[in-house]
This record gives structure tokens, C-alpha cells and sequence, in this order.
């Protein structure tokens, strides 16, 4: 590209680029028929807005009636309120998210059915789980599976024991294995596999995986501690740690990178800053069966 | 100015406005013609900045949701499309925010790493765009995307992003230089590229290209 960023040949190549991109993905096909159901439910919702499964729906459009100050509080209110055993700072945490975190209450409450409150404190460890689910009838992110003492790969390239207390959900994302979420104290786990093309060490791929880090989350400081040696289901590894601000809301991510193979594997930790040392002794039992196979 | 695009816009703008006025009655057939005209670049564009497509097919729900409980607080006399995109930029950020709590991981990708660690050559990155894309920030992206793909003028995405046209510009000229510096000198385009109109998925939005 030329020096001048504005120059149209520039914007002829970024116009490529962006098409051929674009391009190479569709929308799902039933995604009008989703919307004029999720619409049609919402207007449900409306006319009958009674008890707290009412207030859930109507959230959205309570919020957009008074002062930002007040949304949040009474986002916050109903968070505190559905999930008495989670904090105000969680909230306040997903605050960034304030339309998202009332979809996922609602969405929560209704999954729920009993619409009175008495959804299981993981949902709130994975707000945006479906962020649509107030209104769309078929989620298509995390979907919870059926609660075990193990997590084994679907496609059996590894296995490990899930800590007491978690829950372990599908990833929406792709290239993410699976997310084992923890409520108290709060944090996730999740696994992410990619294949490495060419002859790197452990070492060039962790450098790599750092340096993408580093670009894309220019916030995020690094540990001094730097990168540590370390094990994963028995193959080295290479450990580091690093934060967000996360706007005041500290979080911690530590992150486990290995080569088995042509896969890379990433295990990231993250978890509030405030409760680090008991999610990590948590997580440490994840670690420790960590197990590449299917017999953590 | 490209003329062509301008009238296209106008023409545009109106058949939006008279949508919307009907969506406003109750009546449904409007609604889901706005969908069935917008969703797909909406779609994309979600897609271009999230990078991925489960995401981007929950943007779409979102962003037409909240479009069908805002459709009051449109202004007629108004271009729609940035309207529009002001809603996909809150969802998207919203969704972002909220990744980034939740999945901070970033499935690394080694191969957008110039230098003796990635192996790939300039030619297979040209060949492949999505590690270009991938190898920038989201913020980034996003602004190329508006810019670029949308077809947004410079004003108009300052309305959508809530920033100052002067950021705007800044915000672009580093995103391109960090595109410019993914993709290498090997991509710059010679003397036979043009501007052209912006065609996303076929339909040119106004205000294309006659910046």
C-alpha cells in the first residue's frame, strides 16, 4: 500500500480484502424466521409483563427509559437479586455490557421455568452465553453439557477433571474446545487447539502466541515472572501470567501453551484479580489431570 | 463524487424511511423487508469485526431487535444506513466487552507473525486474508469495515463510533498502516487498481466512495 492511507488505491485494496472475506461466510438461513419469532415473543412479553419474569423481558425497554445511572442500577439490583450469591463487583464488572448482561438475565430466567429466580448461580459466570435468548428460540452458543466428573474431547485429543463445583460449557467460539466456568470463586477455564503449520519449537510458538496477545490487547500487562517452563498432561509447556484492568474490575489470565504434534494447545486461566489464589488452587486439579487422550 | 452512488443512496434512503414508517404501524412485511435488505452486510460486518460467524449471526438478532424497539427514535429525514450501523457498533462493542471478560483467549496465529517464526511467505499471506484481518485489532477492524465495507463517509462514522471526525481520520490512517504492515510491501497495489464502488454482497450502499 502506497504511504498516503487515504489514497483510493489503498481503499481498493482494503475493499478487496474486506469482500473476499466477507464473502466466504452466510448468515444462518433461518435467520428472518428467528427474528420475527424472537419479535413476536418480545411483544408477548410486553403485553403481559407480570412478575419477575416480566420485569426481565421488559428490562431492555426500562432501561431505555430512564438515565444510564439507573439502568445499570437496576441491572444491578436484578443480578444481585437472581444471584444472591454473587457480588455487586460481578455486576459491576459486566457493566461494559449492560444491554447483553439484561438479555442473558432474561435469557437465564427463562431457560430457567420457573421465571421466579431460581437459576443456578453458573449462569452468571457465563452472561453472554446466548445474548439473544430473551428473545430467539434457538440458542446457538454455549449450550450447557451434562455435568461430569471429566471433560473429554469430543474428538478424544484430550481429557481432564473437572474441579468440584464447576460447570463445563461448549465454546460459541471457534478453535475453543470447551469453557469450564467456576462461580465462587469466579473464573473459567478454557481450552483452544490450532494447527501449527511449518517446524516450530514450544518456544517460537509461545512467542508467537504472546506477540498476538500483545496486538491485539495492547491494555494487558504481562507478569515480570515472564515465561516459566511447566508441564501439561505430561508434555512441556510453557507457563505466563498477565492482567487487564478490565475497567477497575481487575482480571487475571494465565495461560498454558504446549505442542503435541502438529496441534497447538492454549489452557487459559482467567479469573477476577481479587480471587486469583483460590480459583487457581481450584484450577490446579484441572491442570494436574490434565491428560492428552481420553483417560484424564 | 460518484453520482451513480449518490442517487443510489437517496433512492435507498427513501425505500429504509418508508419501511420504517410501516414497520412503526405494527406492520411485519416492512420489518422483514428492512431485515431482508440489511441483515446480510450486517451480518458480514459483524463477521469482519468479531471474526466470528456464531457471533455475528447473535449480532444480527440483537441489532435488529433493539432496530425494532428503537424504530420511534429514527429520524426520517435522516440516512438510515449509519443509524443502522450506530446499533451494530454498540452490539458489537457490547459483545466484545463481554468476550473479553469471559474468553480472553486469542486463538493464536502464529502464521500473521512476520519475521523467522512464522513460516508462511508474503505470497500465501496475499493468497489468504483472513490472517491479515485476524492480525489486526478489533478496533481496527472495525473502522476499516465502516469505511471500507460499509461504505460510511468519514462524518458518518464519527456519528456511529461517537468519536470527533478528527479521530475518525487518525483512527483510520492507523489502521491502515497496521493492515499495511501485516500484509507487507508485497501487496501494494499497482497502478491498475482502481477505487471502484463498494459491492459487499452485491448491493452498494450510498454514501460509497465519494469521500
Amino acid at each position: 500500500m502506497s504511504s498516503r492511507p487515504t489514497d483510493p488505491r489503498d481503499a481498493a485494496v482494503v475493499r478487496d480484502l474486506l469482500r473476499r472475506e466477507a464473502e466466504a461466510v452466510a448468515s444462518r438461513p433461518d435467520a428472518l424466521a428467528r427474528f420475527l419469532a424472537a419479535v413476536e415473543e418480545r411483544e408477548a412479553g410486553r403485553r403481559s409483563p407480570r412478575g419477575l419474569r416480566g420485569m426481565f423481558r421488559s428490562l431492555p425497554e426500562q432501561m431505555r427509559s430512564r438515565s444510564a445511572r439507573a439502568a445499570l442500577a437496576l441491572v444491578t439490583a436484578l443480578l444481585v437479586l437472581v444471584f444472591g450469591t454473587v457480588g455487586r463487583p460481578v455486576a459491576a464488572a459486566i457493566a461494559g455490557g449492560v444491554r447483553a448482561a439484561a438479555h442473558a438475565v432474561g435469557a437465564r430466567v427463562r431457560e430457567g421455568g420457573d421465571g421466579d429466580g431460581a437459576t443456578t448461580p453458573t449462569a452468571m459466570a457465563t452472561p453472554a452465553a446466548n445474548p439473544v435468548a430473551t428473545s430467539a428460540p434457538a440458542p446457538t452458543s454455549a449450550r450447557p453439557l451434562p455435568t461430569a466428573p471429566a471433560f473429554r474431547d469430543p474428538a478424544g485429543r484430550f481429557s481432564f477433571r473437572v474441579p468440584p463445583g464447576w460447570s463445563v460449557q461448549q465454546s460459541p467460539v471457534a478453535g475453543v474446545v470447551v469453557i469450564a466456568v467456576s462461580v465462587a470463586p469466579r473464573g473459567s477455564a478454557n481450552v483452544a487447539t490450532e494447527t501449527v503449520t511449518g517446524t516450530q519449537t514450544l518456544d517460537e510458538y509461545t512467542a508467537a502466541t504472546i506477540a498476538t496477545i500483545r496486538r491485539e490487547h495492547e491494555g494487558y500487562r504481562f507478569a515480570a515472572s515472564g515465561v516459566q517452563p511447566d508441564t501439561l498432561g505430561t508434555y512441556p509447556a510453557r507457563r505466563y501470567d498477565f492482567f487487564d484492568d478490565n475497567a477497575g474490575a481487575g482480571v487475571r489470565f494465565v495461560q498454558y501453551v504446549t505442542l503435541v504434534g502438529t496441534t497447538g494447545y492454549v489452557l487459559t486461566l482467567t479469573c477476577a484479580d481479587s480471587e486469583s489464589a483460590p480459583f487457581l488452587k481450584q484450577a490446579q486439579v484441572l491442570i494436574d489431570t490434565f491428560t492428552f487422550g481420553s483417560s484424564p | 463524487m460518484d453520482t451513480t452512488a449518490q442517487s443510489r443512496s437517496v433512492a435507498g434512503d427513501d425505500e429504509d424511511g418508508a419501511l420504517v414508517q410501516r414497520a412503526r404501524t405494527g406492520e411485519r412485511a416492512a420489518l422483514a423487508a428492512l431485515f431482508a435488505r440489511h441483515h446480510a452486510r450486517v451480518f458480514r460486518s459483524a463477521y469482519l469485526v468479531t471474526r466470528s460467524p456464531e457471533a455475528a449471526d447473535d449480532i444480527v438478532q440483537i441489532v435488529f431487535l433493539e432496530l425494532f424497539t428503537a424504530l420511534h427514535t429514527f429520524d426520517p429525514r435522516r440516512p438510515f444506513v449509519p443509524w443502522l450501523y450506530r446499533i451494530v457498533h454498540n452490539v458489537s462493542i457490547d459483545f466484545l466487552k463481554r468476550e473479553r471478560y469471559r474468553l480472553p483467549m486469542v486463538v493464536p496465529l502464529a502464521d500473521t507473525i512476520p519475521g523467522p517464526i512464522g513460516e508462511i511467505g508474503r505470497a500465501d499471506l496475499r493468497a489468504d486474508v483472513r490472517p491479515a484481518l485476524d492480525g489486526l485489532s478489533a478496533e481496527h477492524r472495525e473502522v476499516l469495515v465502516l469505511r471500507y465495507y460499509v461504505g460510511l463517509l468519514e462524518r458518518e462514522m464519527a456519528d456511529v463510533l461517537g468519536v470527533r471526525p478528527g479521530t475518525v481520520k487518525s483512527r483510520l490512517n492507523r489502521a491502515l498502516h497496521a493492515l499495511k504492515e501485516v500484509l507487507g510491501p508485497g501487496d501494494a497495489p499497482t497502478a491498475d487498481d482502481e477505487p471502484g464502488v463498494l459491492t459487499g454482497d452485491g448491493t452498494p450502499h450510498g454514501g460509497t466512495s465519494h469521500e
